[in-house]
């Protein structure tokens, strides 16, 4: 049998094609490839949120704003697109294909381009095959990125570069100056790739200490690195040395509430 | 002429610049201490322990920080840089200009939440790039002045730190502001940066990651350093088994250029080996050294502890190479033993790195219009080693020579005290002196206690409930006002707390918020100006002490900020107004001995316009120098000597007793009597301060047919032969330690082989077919020494190392004196048969140290030298008050080195005799003579000789004086008779506070 | 008793299209269904406001237009034409008839005058449920709307279904009836009439006063309009002169086209920028070849044989303003020149017909009726008066603004309440843009052709075609609405946007002011405390804000995270 992925669709209110029947939630007639979770903006679409659908099984996460420059809120359509790179960024060091997210455009009235949106990103989800989170076994490794990117997107780090960036960049810093896509890129990728460590690290020692070289070997990095990011997470107060054996110490996260 | 400018300038927040402005800021002169960085504290905030004594670099420091930040006379400007100087000694004109620091230090209260929520990442200068910090950072946790500053490179100008800045201090249109200053004096104490390992690529710094740096691994070692003070290797985070530590990387090379030596590299290569030991006693840590350099106080026991106690392995080689292995990154030293290439693995390598003049040496000595020496450290004389080229402006520090800690301190009181003396008819004319309201009686009133809780912004606040804190404290007994803020400490609480004092009629004030070490003083200014005595104040540290270790924990951390504060307003109910004695000081100096130390610091008092009195044992003055003729510089000493001893005995302030010694001294800081005898004759002298300067001699050797062949002499006598014609020897052979290094004196002298070394090129001056052998265990030509020594080696000098077990031996034969000695590197005995045998004989203390030790009540070390009161960082004080210290008598030095202690012991001096009186501590031990039984348990005790014995209708009560209690409490917990209460610390009061903290937990039981 | 002083007026804040409009219709409520496409919603909305959309949405002046905050970016939103547009959709797909609102008062009122004023009076006073009586001197309800504006402008079945829809409601309308001779206050008094309102409109035409008025082939506009709505055929003949620059002369001068007139000049004494016409009617009018001279007034007509032959104007100059604010026109002297005329329209203004009314109603000058100008009572309690009788000629939807206010009066006289408490308001204008300049994105306004479905020759699927794309154009040119007012302005209840709110944990807030970035309309600041707090007022509940605040500290009243992902669930089918 054909594969029929489950594509969430976060979908803004005014985007909406009014022939879709807005109350209630599950496949909807006339749309039944697409499981449509409605929200007011699409600037509401945290990206814990995103990542969550992802855990709970979705093969695909489609989100459908106002085209751009229209919103009914200014500018949510735009705010989500920031968050939507991010995320695709970052999923992409989960494991997890970042293809499984998109972000596209359409009117209410665009009741054809909303077919044709759908339909395009279901024949690239199912070309993907199930999710590795789908189904009673999900892949751990992959699971285990997915929950560190999530702990990371609802951290302030991220959160506040993304925040931030819209301003950053089309009115400029604090100091007036605008401050480039690229150079901003560049900020937001480091950023993306300490954290993203840092949270499998936590999520790692979590439940057992483990040595440098344990998360090394277990994360694919320079045991270098991993130190690094330790003594960071420690600077936090996030992880702990728990004890020394042999030559290693082992570290073990902290209870953070 | 213009009147000179009171006010100093002082180039260099390190060790040596705090300490130089401390010292002109008690006494009497304005103070502008300058700094590149955004905070003070120098290289020495980084360190982890400090030798000999292994104290805790940040602990011994904070207090000076602290008070350097919070002193009314000293200006802090960070950030900044000289931009010109117009003028002269007197009154310069400096033009500066400050980098924006993007942040108003008048309203930043260093909580961090802004630090906290930087989301831009940079290295950590501070942890030697061994960790991140944030583009908004503070040095370090205990910066001073603990304020943010933001890195302009790094930040991206989100505007994050302004928002959740709750004082409002962030401010990004901060532009570069120029200041003009005028001041008389200026100071340069710039320090040194540390030689850039890189340029060694054979050791592989920068490419292999387990080579460090010694400053690294400070950081590595410390416990607020990124590994949390458990040693680790970078490239993996396993714990080390094998350290080795290179020497002299970036020293005594001439392959670089830095043919110098670094002087306390030895003895901090020591320390960490030594550190890294206690941290894990399998460590096994190898030295690889040249010599090893352990010349001064204390250290040659240290390195001795270090070999035996903790097993440091020290090897005599230089490392060629170091290489690494792929898998394991372990490194390979390549190293030379017993003339046999040997390499052996280490898990981590830590390079000892050199200092070099600071960055902007050319430039700042372009500006200043100063010369620097070939090194580009600033130059100076043998006789006048704390003054530049340009009068008026003076330098201490590494900024002079590469040097450790103590005689960075010392040379800084010395600089201070020269800054002083050239400005010192502007004593007092640009300080301030704050008027107080009269203290209110608040005698026989109830205690009506008022409250002040601190969010500290989110630092307290986030964790703890403080509204909820402010309704229990209300209902607690006595408390008669209680409110919480969001910044106690800020400016705008300070005028509320007082407005609250009398609105409220408060008699007690708490406030509960962080530490009293760095926030006591403001807020007892701040009841103090509402008219209270200080002592009614008290603080409870719900910060550090609660939601900075409870972060997770918000309900429990409230409960306990609860129980902090009933404990604290528990004894505040208690609290008496104390007052702080005031005593009188006899601005007049007693200066005991006539050499170079004691004449200098006799000159320097009185330059500074103040008596002097100045006791020497012989007939004349001059003591050692007067035996030195030449020098390895360019100076003639018995010049100079003539025209030191020409300045003393004219200057009217100086008032010399010559063939005089002390018979009792009596009375204390500011109060001293001193009886002199002269022969026979006595005379009492009045007095406010004490400095000890009585020198040391040479060790009148028995070893090596000394006084039995009169072809051995000592240096001193063949220094006399090779200056006045007696000398014609062919072959000169010299024996270093003799006298020092042994079992019977186990510490180095430290002089002798720069002696050695000045007399080898003497000899090769007047006869250089002369052959020259000079016989040593470490040849310590320490700092610009080593050029000496490095010339005597290229002309032919012959250094020929030996060791204990192969001393070299002397035989008298055939009229012929015989020498064999063991050639390492043939590794044979071989003879030499010298003409001239010349002893470096060791310096020993003067023997009546003990004596004038009793007078004074003041400490001898081991070796019977005078001790100290701190090696690091009070170098010329004694623990007890008002006495200081200079020259030989501390340890063996160089006429540089006594110049400069004496100058730093003028200078301490004077902090005590420009007062007219003393303001004591009012928290102090207090006696009730009914109780004593007189058994003198805590006069035997008491550090700081605070407690004598009284007779009291004929009995002996213990009586504290009060200007020399520091108020530790050793005396009266020592009291088998409880007859001694620590004011402001009473049983009373303490336990109130205990039953208090615990009054919630037996409720529960 | 309080005594509630003046100066605490009530202060109400609303977008700036609402606070120009006289009825105060909610726009930026219908522009945000229109939206969504929802157009018969958008009706029913305005009729909250006021019974005319279709009206209003062809001859309004439509303040709000010329108040709407986009005229600072690029046009303001076509909000007159959007109006149009729903209520013509609406009745072309079949007349809405409402249910009659049950009678839940006793108290009979009485209007006089079936005109704008009064029948919006009897629209209010019958949404809560009082029987209302309207007398009319016409055949036809509508006064003016009916009478006094061509066909081609307001056709009549649309006027007609208006106040059909009125009369659904409830309101008895009498026709016929003239006041003053046919009923008098005392007789409706008599017949148990509690309150009465009137609103009898301005019947009588200004006199020119020039010489050589009273000759045949003087039409005074009113009557010349009145007598086309009325289906009299008018001889115009083949030149016409319209006097005037209102509304009124321009749609004189266009009917008398329609009448085969072949030369229409409007002579119009001030120039463009003063003519009270709306402009784009000038416009209209002129592409139709009516020809608009200014500067010109008229000195005298003359006639031949008893017939207008010539008439004689003066040239004018604008002097220094006058009361009206607009500059006086002063002729120039020997400027006399003539035209060659068939018909004169003189269009310069309507009087009430005050000979029928007690006097005591009236002004010192007896030129109108005297009313207090909040309440709208006159001296005698209990009768109200409105409309053109008070103001003088004005527009239909400030008739209808008298015409609600006359009804909260009725209301409360008939309550016994005090007819001023919390009456005198001020209004200020609100909108969340702080700086026009930063607002970047420009659109043009989208225009579709109007549209009477119903009335063309199409095939169904060609007008469903046609329907749908106009609908669409429709949507986009609401999207340009900026909505400046409250976000309780839409009225548009949960059923449109979840009346959604974000709500700040000050505990979690760290006043890192991200949310005040991302948040379009400044809904979200920080107080005083450096706390995040949200202005219910301007928040929109779009909850960007939650989605961005790092950390976390902003949650969505109704669409809360564990909705969302309770919704998520759902949709996959998992166990909830």
């Amino acid at each position: 049998m054909m594969f029929r992925p489950k594509i969430v669709g976060f979908l803004c209110n005014w985007s909406l094609p009014q022939e879709v029947n807005t109350t209630g939630t599950g496949i909807i007639q006339g749309y039944p490839k697409i499981r449509i979770v409605r929200v007011m903006c699409i600037g509401r679409i945290d990206p814990v949120i995103v990542l969550e659908t992802f855990v709970k099984g979705a093969d695909g996460v489609l989100v459908i704003g106002c085209h751009p420059p229209d919103c009914h809120y200014i500018e949510g359509n735009l705010q989500a697109e920031r968050k939507i790179k991010m995320l695709k960024k970052l999923i992409s060091r989960t494991g997890l294909e970042p293809e499984r997210l998109r972000l596209d455009w359409a009117y209410a009235s665009e009741t054809e381009l909303f077919a044709t949106i759908i339909d395009d990103f279901r024949t690239q989800v199912a070309v993907l095959g199930p999710s590795p989170l789908a189904g009673k076994k999900p892949d751990e490794n992959v699971l285990a990125g997915i929950m560190a990117a999530k702990a990371v997107t609802g951290d302030s780090r991220l959160r506040t570069l993304v925040g931030r960036e819209k301003e950053l960049i089309e009115e400029g810093n604090v100091y007036n100056e605008k401050v480039e896509q690229e150079e901003f890129d560049e900020v937001m990728n480091e950023s993306i790739d300490e954290e993203y460590v840092r949270s499998r690290i936590r999520l790692l020692v979590k439940d057992r200490p483990m040595s440098v070289e344990g998360l090394a070997r277990h994360l694919g990095l320079d045991p270098k690195k991993v130190l690094r990011h330790i003594v960071v997470l420690r600077h936090r107060g996030l992880v702990a040395l728990d004890k020394i054996e042999r030559e290693d110490p082992l570290y073990i996260a902290l209870e953070v509430t | 002429m213009k009147d000179k400018v009171g006010a100093v300038l002082v180039v260099g927040g390190g060790i040596a610049g705090i300490q130089a402005s401390l010292d002109l800021a008690n006494s009497g002169f304005r103070v502008y201490l300058l700094d590149e960085s955004p905070s003070i504290g120098g290289t020495m905030t980084q360190l982890d322990k400090t030798f000999p004594t292994n104290d805790c670099a940040m602990c011994i420091l904070a207090p000076k920080l602290v008070m350097a930040g919070r002193h009314p006379n000293i200006e802090l400007i960070m950030g900044a840089e000289i931009k010109s100087v117009e003028g002269e000694e007197g009154h310069f004109q400096v033009a500066l200009v400050r980098k924006p620091r993007y942040i108003d230090e008048e309203k930043c209260t260093g909580c961090g939440v802004c630090a906290r929520k930087c989301p831009i990442e940079g290295i950590d200068e501070f942890n030697e790039g061994l960790g991140e910090r944030t583009a908004i950072y503070v040095k370090y946790p205990q910066a001073v002045p603990l304020v943010y500053a933001i890195d302009r490179d790094k930040c991206i100008g989100c505007g994050t730190c302004q928002e959740v800045c709750k004082a409002g201090a962030v401010k990004y249109d901060e532009k570069e502001k120029r200041i003009a200053l005028h001041v008389g004096s200026i100071i340069l104490s710039p320090g040194f940066e540390e030689f850039d390992p890189k340029l060694k690529g054979e050791y592989g710094y920068g490419r292999y990651s387990n080579v460090v740096s010694s400053i690294e691994f400070e950081r590595i070692l410390s416990a607020s350093g990124p590994y949390g003070g458990i040693v680790l290797r970078p490239s993996d985070g396993k714990v080390p088994r094998k350290i080795a530590f290179i020497q002299c990387v970036g020293s005594r090379d001439a392959k670089i250029g830095n043919n110098y030596c670094s002087s306390a590299c030895c003895m901090y290569a020591i320390k960490e080996a030594i550190i890294a030991k206690e941290h894990n006693p399998d460590l096994q840590c190898t030295i690889f050294f040249m010599d090893v350099r352990a010349y001064g106080k204390e250290f040659d026991a240290y390195y001795n502890r270090a070999e035996e106690e903790y097993g440091v392995k020290f090897v005599r080689s230089r490392v060629p190479q170091i290489g690494e292995v792929l898998e394991s990154q372990n490194l390979l030293v390549k190293y030379v033993e017993d003339e046999n290439p040997a390499t052996e693995e280490f898990n981590l390598v830590v390079l000892s790195v050199g200092m070099r003049p600071p960055k902007h040496a050319e430039e700042l000595a372009k500006t200043l219009d100063i010369k620097l020496n070939k090194y580009n450290f600033c130059s100076s004389e043998t006789f006048s080693p704390l003054e530049t080229s340009r009068p008026g402006i003076y330098v201490c520090g590494a900024f002079s020579s590469p040097k450790d800690i103590p005689e960075s301190v010392a040379q800084a009181s010395g600089a201070a005290a020269k800054a002083a003396s050239s400005i010192s008819s502007a004593r007092e004319m640009l300080t301030t002196v704050k008027e107080y309201p009269p203290e209110r009686d608040v005698s026989g009133e109830e205690p009506r206690i008022g409250v002040f809780v601190c969010h500290c912004g989110i630092n307290i606040g986030g964790v703890v409930n403080v509204p909820e804190v402010v309704e229990y404290v209300k209902t607690l007994p006595n408390v008669a006002y209680a409110e919480h803020n969001l910044y106690t400490c800020s400016e705008d609480t300070q005028k509320r707390i007082h407005e609250i004092i009398k609105e409220h009629n408060l008699n007690r004030v708490v406030v509960a918020s962080c530490t009293p070490r760095t926030h006591e003083p403001l807020f007892r200014e701040t009841v103090r100006e509402a008219g209270l005595n200080i002592y009614l104040f008290e603080m409870a540290n719900i910060r550090d002490q609660c939601s900075w270790v409870h972060m997770h924990e918000h309900e429990e951390a409230t409960e306990k900020a609860k129980d902090l504060v009933r404990s604290i307003v528990a004894k505040t109910r208690l609290l008496k107004p104390l007052k702080k004695p005031m005593i009188d000081v006899t601005p007049i100096g007693l200066v005991i001995g006539g050499g170079l130390s004691g004449m200098t610091a006799a000159l320097e008092l009185a330059k500074q316009d103040f008596e002097a009195h100045l006791v020497e044992k012989e007939k004349e003055l001059g003591g050692h120098l007067r035996h030195i003729h030449y020098l390895l510089g360019s100076e003639d000493p018995q010049e100079r000597l003539g025209s030191i001893i020409k300045e003393v005995t004219e200057n009217e302030k100086i008032h010399v007793h010559l063939n005089s010694e002390l018979s009792d001294v009596e009375g204390y800081v500011g109060n001293f009597k001193t009886t002199l005898n002269n022969d026979g004759e006595k005379k009492e002298i009045k007095h406010g301060v004490v400095i000890v300067a009585t020198g040391a001699m040479e060790y009148n050797p028995n070893e090596y047919l000394y006084g039995v062949d009169e072809r051995v002499v000592t240096q001193r006598e063949l220094e006399e032969r090779l200056t006045n014609g007696g000398f014609n020897a062919k072959t000169v052979v010299m024996i270093q330690c003799v006298g020092s290094r042994n079992g019977e004196h186990p510490y180095c002298s430290r002089i002798c082989c720069s002696q050695a070394v000045k007399n080898a090129l003497k000899i090769k001056e007047l006869s250089p077919e002369t052959d020259v052998y000079v016989l040593y265990k470490d040849m310590r030509t320490y700092g610009f020494l080593e050029d000496y020594y490095r010339e005597a080696a290229s002309k032919g000098v012959l250094f020929i190392n030996y060791d204990d077990e192969n001393r070299p031996r002397l035989v008298q034969e055939n009229g012929k004196l015989k020498l064999t000695v063991w050639e390492p590197v043939i590794k044979t005995w071989t003879p030499i048969e010298p003409d001239l045998l010349a002893l470096s004989v060791a310096t020993l203390p003067n023997p009546d140290n003990e004596h004038i030790a009793k007078m004074l009540k003041v400490p001898l070390s081991k070796d019977k030298f005078f001790l100290e009161a701190h090696m690091k960082l009070r170098p010329v004080d004694f623990a007890t008050e008002g006495i200081f210290l200079c020259g030989l008598a501390h340890w063996p030095k160089s006429i540089e080195e006594s110049i400069s202690q004496a100058c730093a012991a003028a200078a301490r001096a004077a902090t005590i005799l420009s007062k007219e009186a003393l303001e004591v501590e009012g928290a102090i031990a207090n006696v009730n003579e009914d109780f004593c039984s007189g058994c003198k348990i805590c006069e035997s005790v008491c550090a700081y000789n605070a407690i004598e014995m009284k007779e009291v209708d004929g009995k002996p009560r213990a009586h504290v004086l009060e200007a020399l209690c520091k108020g530790c409490g050793v005396c009266g917990s020592s009291c088998p008779t409880g007859a001694i209460s620590m004011l402001n610390f009473t049983d009373d009061q303490i336990l109130a506070q205990v039953r208090a903290a615990l009054k919630e937990e037996t409720k529960y039981d | 008793m309080t005594v509630v002083s003046s100066a605490f007026k009530n202060k109400r804040r609303l977008p700036p299209c609402r606070a120009a409009c006289p009825a105060e219709v909610n726009v930026q409520g219908y522009m945000a269904l229109l939206q969504q496409g929802k157009f018969k919603e958008s009706v029913e909305l305005i009729r909250k406001s006021m019974p005319f959309p279709a009206i209003c949405g062809r001859v309004c002046f439509s303040p709000c237009q010329d108040a709407c905050s986009r005229k600072n970016i690029d046009q303001p939103v076509g909000i007159r034409y959007l109006k149009r547009l729903a209520a013509d959709i609406e009745r072309e797909q079949g007349r809405i008839k409402p249910d009659a609102v049950p009678k839940t008062h006793n108290e009979k009122v009485a209007i006089i005058g079936a005109g704008p004023a009064g029948l919006s009076t009897a629209y209010e006073l019958a949404k809560l449920g009082y029987p209302v009586t309207v007398f009319e001197r016409m055949p036809e309800p509508g006064g003016m709307m009916r009478y006094g504006i061509p066909d081609y402008r307001l056709q009549k079945y649309v006027v007609a279904n208006e106040i059909a829809y009125i009369q659904d409601l409830g309101v008895e309308i009498k026709t016929g009836v003239e006041f003053g001779k046919d009923i008098e206050i005392d007789t409706l008094r008599n017949e148990g009439y509690k309150a009465i309102f009137i609103a009898n409109g301005t019947q009588l035409s200004t006199k020119l006063g020039v010489p050589g008025e009273d000759l045949e082939g003087v039409f005074p506009a009113v009557e010349f309009l009145r007598d086309v709505s009325l289906g009299k055929t008018v001889d115009v003949g083949e030149k016409v002169a319209v006097i005037g620059g209102g509304n009124s002369a321009i749609d004189a001068a266009c009917t008398s086209l329609r009448f085969g007139a072949k030369e229409v000049t409007v002579l119009y004494r001030r120039s463009r920028n003063e003519m009270p016409a709306l402009p784009h009617e000038v416009e209209a009018a002129e592409k139709e070849g009516v020809k608009i001279c200014f500067l010109v007034a008229p000195k005298q007509i003359i006639g031949e044989e008893g017939r207008v032959k010539l008439i004689e104007c003066l040239r004018m100059k604008l002097g220094e303003p006058d009361a009206s604010g607009r500059r006086r026109p002063v002729p120039i002297q020997r400027t006399e020149h003539t035209y060659g005329v068939d018909t004169v329209i003189p269009a310069i203004g309507q009087m009430p017909e005050t000979s029928c009314l007690p006097s005591i109603l009236l002004d010192e000058r007896a030129r109108a009726i005297s009313v207090d100008q909040l309440t709208l009572e006159t001296k005698i309690p209990g009768i109200f008066a409105g409309g053109d009788v008070v103001t003088r000629p004005a527009s239909v939807i400030e008739a209808v603004g008298a015409g609600k206010r006359a009804a909260v009066s009725i209301d409360r006289y008939l309550n016994g309440a005090n007819l001023r408490t919390g009456r005198e308001e001020e209004i200020e204008e609100t909108t969340w843009v702080k700086d026009w300049e930063k607002i970047t994105r420009k659109s043009e306004r989208y225009t579709a052709p109007h549209i009477d479905i119903g009335r063309q020759k199409v095939s169904f699927e060609k007008a469903d075609e046609l329907l749908t794309k106009i609908k669409a154009v429709a949507t986009f040119e609401a999207r340009r609405c900026l909505e400046c007012g409250l976000c309780t302005e839409c009225l548009g209840g949960e059923e449109l946007c979840e009346a959604d709110k974000a709500v700040v944990d000050e505990t979690l807030c760290i006043g890192c002011n991200v949310c005040a970035i991302v948040c379009p309309f400044e809904a979200v600041k920080k107080n005083e405390t450096g706390v995040a707090q949200v202005n219910e007022d301007l928040c929109k509940g779009c909850g960007t804000c939650s989605a961005s605040c790092p950390e976390r500290a902003i949650g969505m009243q109704r669409f809360t995270d564990s909705l969302i992902l309770t919704n998520v669930a759902a949709t996959l089918g998992e166990p909830t």
